[in-house]
């Protein structure tokens, strides 16, 4: 500071600014990796990250970014839903009066609705795609067996939240859509009536089942949904990301002692310091997260972003009439991603909608307690896994044609149809 | 490769739903029965309502389409005028005075009676409308 | 010892975001763009744009404050019509020559229908909630239940709070709803609005002595091949179902006619019986070769149907026959009636119709059988009473919310028509067997514009749940039934057959009797009841000579006279100066009377002949009458002419002295 010469006005503002900017961001916007890197781990939002990533992460064909696809999807669902949810009434006929306000009165409303559709489309079928591509990584087994099991769960909650999510619209597809659900829960044997008389509030599907599912789709669920995200991400640092080609091995715990961490601290690979960590990490393999993990990310929400405008602006919404107890369609149909269940349950009420739903649930759930064998984890369809990919795949296979069945080749009654005809 | 074929084969099935067939236009046969009955178009609605209250209060003199043939026409001299013919003195102040005070007040026999107080002001205006109307359709 | 990583991101990268946000801040201003040129947008600038050219103060201020959405919400009715966002000169007559949509309401119907009160979905139809063209139906669309209704068919809105079988000013409604009544589609097809209304068919418990067994299979065969204006439809039977039902119907023989053994055929004098036929007007209640009333049946072929002894019996009492027919009972002699009968099996026949077949006397029980089975199966006993038949109550499904069924669950067989409950329901009532599947519906053969008639009325049936304010209900007359003497006389004559008291009754005669008594004059009545005239030269209904007994009149007139009183009118002063009646007969010839009344030989044929008025009429009536027409005959030809109370009295004065030597005379 140059004495004897006051300084400018500007530069007075300039500095002052810099002091209200300092108040907010405590370190300036990082010019080098090392403040970079403490930015990363000192800024809430961004120290989810680690300040190096192993290279593997970068490469979007291992995990096509499905994981962070479908948090980004939640996102968009969570800001698109609050929005929605000003000008949402969940009273039956002011449902689906507020759907036509949206449609006609709201600015970017069409645009705001569709976004939330189809993301919410989206996401199941991302969530969906995101577990396969676990599984044919064999990235559930050690250290990662309860993560897939939060995965899976969280799997579940999408699934309630879309469920819940379809009926509000309150037209012909949801009311529709949702009786023929919750009649397949109803289906399981001892609490079957009263699972669904817990779903519906009542006998019926009415004012109290619409106020139900609305509380558990905008408060419960998601309440849940982030709960378990949380836990889902914070496993992903803990456990870190499978498939590196330094693929440490954890070492034999001792007993008492804390389980040994797989992660450095990030600054250390910049200090002279000794290590703290117990394995060996070769610093050739990792990266400073920001730029190289932060902006790829980016670059994919943007595209989701994208996307899903696209979609929305292109495709709309359905919305059928008024929700009509008396005027049945035929075929009524679930939400797509239960076409696969109603089809089973053509077959067979009780074993192909209760029975195998239940053992499947189940048998994801337990997979990682099963299948114990760690080989074959971080690769895609090791061969070492070929039985367990094989039947996965084989199920995986059944379920998309049991869904395609039940969406384009079934029409009135049930009955076999030629979608072309 | 296996990705990639899955992805094509769903892509194919979804694509088979979307075929649309070509279907000859449907038909209203509702409306044409009731379009046809109403025959000759080209009233606005002011003149069709007109044509009602011409039917009721004039066509017994002055006959169904306003020719002066009705069936009480003989009786009168002199007889009623052919409105489908169309006359400089017949716009519509003249027209509004003949319908709502009588012939005799523009002049002429007293036979046709005034209908001012029987009729609202848009009912004289639907006739002024349709007697219009019927010189137009003659030229 | 760290190996030099490049940290900074790879080209493609910025590459990639770059141009993602340009492909972002596009569709963020693709999308801005597209709300500021909606449709209603465009529409409200172009109408600020007109404002300029309509030169009315206040209407430039209010177009001033039009920008935004508009709407008329009606929580009772469960509405929001934001139609006004667009058709923004809808209820201003301002904007009578306007472009669309801008253009006022046609018509008057904003005045009794406000929009602030009816919004515009309730007549129109079509989806209030949206604010573009499209969406707002106005053409039939996905997803919406009811599209906006054509001009055409808009009646059938009217009916939903209109219930009355005579709606105002809604034409096709009211044609609908009078040929529902007509035909009585009530009888096998519970509708709303036509509760407790029971049609009936003539009852089928003589048959065997009525008609000739050949008749009866034709008439099976198709109705309309005997009587054009048949109510019955043709229900399509099958030979062996005729026969079977011929067979049936023929053993039906609960009421022997009256005994007709000591009438002599031989002298039947056929042509007194035309003179008779003429003198009774039988052709004001019944055609002929075309021409006469609607109300009884045809008689052009009549020989072909009846035998002689039953038409005898029941033209001597047909209220024994059929106790509840409009037809009078006639005090004619044995003779007459011979004569008549003759008259009428002579005259009204086919040429190949030959003798009359004895009555059968027994038949193949089989075939009776089938025959019963056939006439429950197909309904009959809903309309026509057989003893030992059970009523079937109404084999028809209920119309009740027909118009809310989902049109696309509609059968419309191979017809190739927009799906639409009105399409549906006129095809059903035009062809009932070509919709794919059978039917025991009867082909009723309406005309296209009749069926779309009845179409129109059940589309007016829907499930609503209206508010009671909305609903204007169907006014029921109260049934009229006199007692004592008069009312036997009433009863015998079928007075209400053609008349009608307090709203009830028939309306062949253009005259209630209301104030019959303060009408007409008590001698005049007398003499016209024991021989009516012609009053007015272009009618062609006429009352017909009832061979009523003078006491008979007389006490008709009595109670005229006495019960069926206006009282204004029994005061009016009918003393008038000779003074007066010269006035009258000035202003007579002023106003153009000539014109429609007659008076001797001269005048129109439109209003009553006037050379008797004075015997006829009474003055305190003519006065009333000519003062204020259109108070007792909403519609009538008789001008108002705004006279002045002298000026009525005038006329009164002259028309009085009209005939009246006469009756002084007599």
């Amino acid at each position: 500071m140059r004495s004897g010469v006051s300084t400018s006005v500007g530069q007075r503002v300039l500095t002052w600014l810099e002091a209200v900017r300092r108040s907010i961001w405590r370190i300036g916007w990082p010019a080098t990796d090392k403040d970079r890197a403490a930015a990363m781990i000192s800024s809430l939002f961004l120290h989810v990250h680690a300040a190096r990533v192993s290279r593997h992460v970068l490469k979007p064909t291992y995990t096509f970014a499905l994981g962070l696809i479908a948090g980004i999807l939640f996102l968009v669902l969570s800001v698109t839903g609050l929005a929605l949810m000003l000008y949402y009434v969940p009273y039956p006929p002011e449902a689906y009066r507020s759907m036509k306000d949206l449609q006609f009165v709201v600015t970017f409303g069409i645009v705001l609705r569709n976004m939330h559709r189809w993301s919410a489309h989206a996401m199941v079928f991302v969530v969906f795609l995101h577990m396969c591509r676990v599984f044919w990584t064999g990235s559930y087994k050690r250290p990662r067996e309860f993560n897939w099991v939060v995965g899976v769960l969280l799997l579940l909650v999408t699934l309630a939240l879309s469920f819940t999510g379809y009926l509000l619209p309150w037209d012909q597809l949801a009311f529709w859509a949702i009786t023929v659900g919750t009649n397949i829960a109803a289906y399981a044997p001892l609490v079957g009536d009263q699972i669904k008389y817990l779903l519906l509030g009542g006998h019926v599907i009415g004012p109290t089942t619409l106020l139900r599912f609305y509380v558990l789709h905008c408060v419960m669920l998601p309440a849940t949904m982030v709960l378990l995200i949380s836990l889902h991400i914070w496993r992903v640092r803990k456990d870190g990301l499978s498939g590196g080609q330094a693929q440490t091995v954890p070492v034999n715990e001792v007993a008492g002692a804390f389980p040994a961490s797989t992660k450095t601290y990030g600054l250390m690979a910049l200090t002279t310091r000794p290590r703290v960590s117990i394995e060996a990490r070769d610093a050739n393999d990792e990266v400073f997260a920001w730029p190289h993990l932060l902006y790829r990310e980016l670059l994919v929400a943007l595209a989701v972003i994208v996307a899903m405008h696209v979609v929305s602006l292109v495709f709309m919404a359905p919305l059928e009439e008024i929700a009509n107890p008396t005027r049945t369609p035929n075929p009524a149909k679930a939400p797509w991603y239960f076409l696969g269940l109603q089809e089973l349950v053509h077959y067979s009420a009780r074993i192909g909608g209760v029975i195998i739903p239940t053992l499947i649930v189940v048998a994801l759930l337990a997979l990682p307690y099963i299948d114990r064998h760690p080989a074959g984890s971080g690769r895609w369809f090791a061969p070492e896994r070929r039985l367990a990919n094989i039947i996965f795949t084989a199920l995986v296979v059944i379920a998309v044609v049991l869904t395609v069945i039940g969406t384009l080749f079934r029409g009135p009654n049930w009955a076999w149809v030629w979608p072309w005809r | 490769m296996t990705r990639v074929s899955i992805t094509a084969l769903l892509a194919l099935l979804l694509s088979a739903a979307c075929k649309k067939s070509s279907s000859p236009v449907p038909g209203e046969p509702m409306l044409n029965a009731i379009r046809a009955e109403q025959g000759g178009i080209g009233l606005s609605f002011s003149e069709s309502q007109g044509k009602h209250l011409f039917l009721q209060y004039c066509a017994t003199c002055h006959g169904d389409e306003g020719r002066g043939d009705g069936q009480n026409a003989s009786n009168l001299k002199p007889p009623p005028p052919d409105l489908t013919v169309s006359r400089n003195d017949r716009d519509a102040a003249s027209l509004r005075k003949v319908i709502a005070e009588g012939s005799a007040a523009i002049g002429r026999s007293p036979l046709s009676p005034p209908r001012g107080r029987s009729l609202s002001g848009e009912q004289i205006d639907d006739l002024v409308a349709y007697c219009q109307a019927l010189a137009r359709k003659k030229s | 010892m760290a190996v030099e990583v490049k940290n900074t991101a790879p080209t493609w990268l910025h590459v990639a975001f770059a141009c993602l946000g340009a492909a972002f801040a596009l569709i963020f201003f693709w999308v801005l763009l597209r709300e500021t040129t909606a449709d209603w947008r465009t529409t409200q600038a172009a109408f600020r744009r007109l404002e300029a050219s309509v030169k009315n103060p206040h209407q430039l201020a209010e177009s001033a404050r039009i920008g935004g959405l508009r709407q008329i919400w009606l929580p009772e009715i469960g509405r929001v019509d934001r139609c006004v966002t667009c058709h923004l000169g809808i209820d201003d007559p301002a904007f009578a020559a306007a472009p669309l949509p801008f253009t006022s309401h046609p018509g008057r119907w904003l005045t009794t229908h406000p929009t602030d009160r009816f919004g515009c979905t309730t007549c129109h139809d079509g989806q209030g909630e949206a604010t573009d063209y499209r969406n707002a139906a106005h053409h039939p669309q996905p997803n919406v239940a009811r599209p906006m209704r054509p001009t055409e068919t808009i009646d059938a809105n009217c009916g939903v709070c209109h219930r009355g079988l005579v709606p105002p000013d809604a034409p096709r409604l009211a044609e609908g709803r009078r040929l529902i009544a007509d035909v009585g589609c009530f009888s096998c097809h519970e509708i709303p609005g036509y509760e407790g209304m029971a049609f009936r068919g003539p009852s089928l418990d003589s048959i065997s002595y009525k008609v000739r067994p050949d008749w009866l299979s034709g008439w099976l065969k198709d109705p309309k091949s005997y009587l054009p204006q048949s109510k019955m439809g043709n229900f399509r039977l099958s030979s062996d179902e005729i026969a079977g039902l011929q067979a049936f119907l023929l053993t039906q023989r609960a009421q022997t006619p009256l005994d007709s053994s000591g009438i002599d055929w031989n002298k039947a004098d056929t042509a007194k019986g035309r003179g008779l036929f003429g003198e009774l007007r039988c052709v004001t209640c019944h055609a002929v070769n075309g021409r006469g009333g609607t109300m009884g049946p045809e008689l052009t072929r009549i020989g072909d149907k009846v035998r002689r002894n039953w038409l005898f019996s029941y033209l001597k009492d047909p209220h024994r026959v059929q106790p509840d027919t409009p037809m009078l009972r006639y005090r004619l002699s044995d003779e007459q009636l011979r004569d008549l009968t003759a008259f009428l099996i002579d005259e009204y026949r086919s040429a190949e119709t030959g003798a009359e077949p004895p009555p059968a006397t027994s038949g193949d029980a089989r075939l009776i059988a089938s025959g019963q089975a056939a006439f429950e199966r197909r309904g009959c006993a809903s309309c026509h009473r057989v003893p030992g038949v059970k009523d079937p109550g109404r084999i028809g499904p209920s119309l009740a919310g027909v118009a809310d069924r989902d049109p696309d669950e509609l059968p419309y067989g191979n017809n190739v028509v927009r799906h639409s409950t009105g399409n549906y329901i006129f095809l059903k009532v035009l062809l009932p067997d070509t919709l794919g599947q059978p039917s025991l519906m009867p082909t009723f053969g309406y005309t296209p514009s009749d069926a779309a008639k009845i179409a129109v009325a059940l589309e007016s049936l829907r499930k609503t749940d209206l508010p009671a304010s909305y609903v204007v209900r169907r006014p029921s007359p109260t049934p009229y039934q006199p007692a004592g003497r008069f009312g036997e006389l009433v009863t015998r004559y079928r007075c209400l057959s053609c008349h009608s008291i307090g709203g009830y009754g028939g309306d062949l005669s253009t005259v209630p009797l209301d104030r019959i008594g303060s009408q007409l004059q008590h001698d005049y009545v007398t003499t016209y009841l024991l021989n009516p005239g012609a009053v007015r030269v272009s009618i062609e209904a006429r009352m017909p000579v009832f061979h009523m007994l003078p006491d008979e009149a007389r006490t008709i007139a009595d109670y005229f006279s006495t019960v069926f009183l206006d009282d204004r009118m029994e005061q009016y002063n009918g003393t008038f100066t000779p003074a007066e009646a010269q006035r009258g007969q000035d202003l007579y010839r002023q106003l153009g009377c000539q014109a429609c009344h007659q008076l001797g030989l001269q005048g129109g044929y439109v209003g009553p002949e006037l050379s008797a008025t004075g015997a006829r009429l009474k003055p305190g009536w003519i006065a009333a009458w000519l003062t204020s027409p259109e108070t007792y005959k909403p519609g009538t030809l008789q001008p108002d002419y705004g006279l002045s109370n002298t000026d009525a009295r005038a006329l009164t004065a002259y028309l009085s002295t009209l005939g009246r030597r006469e009756a002084s005379a007599r």
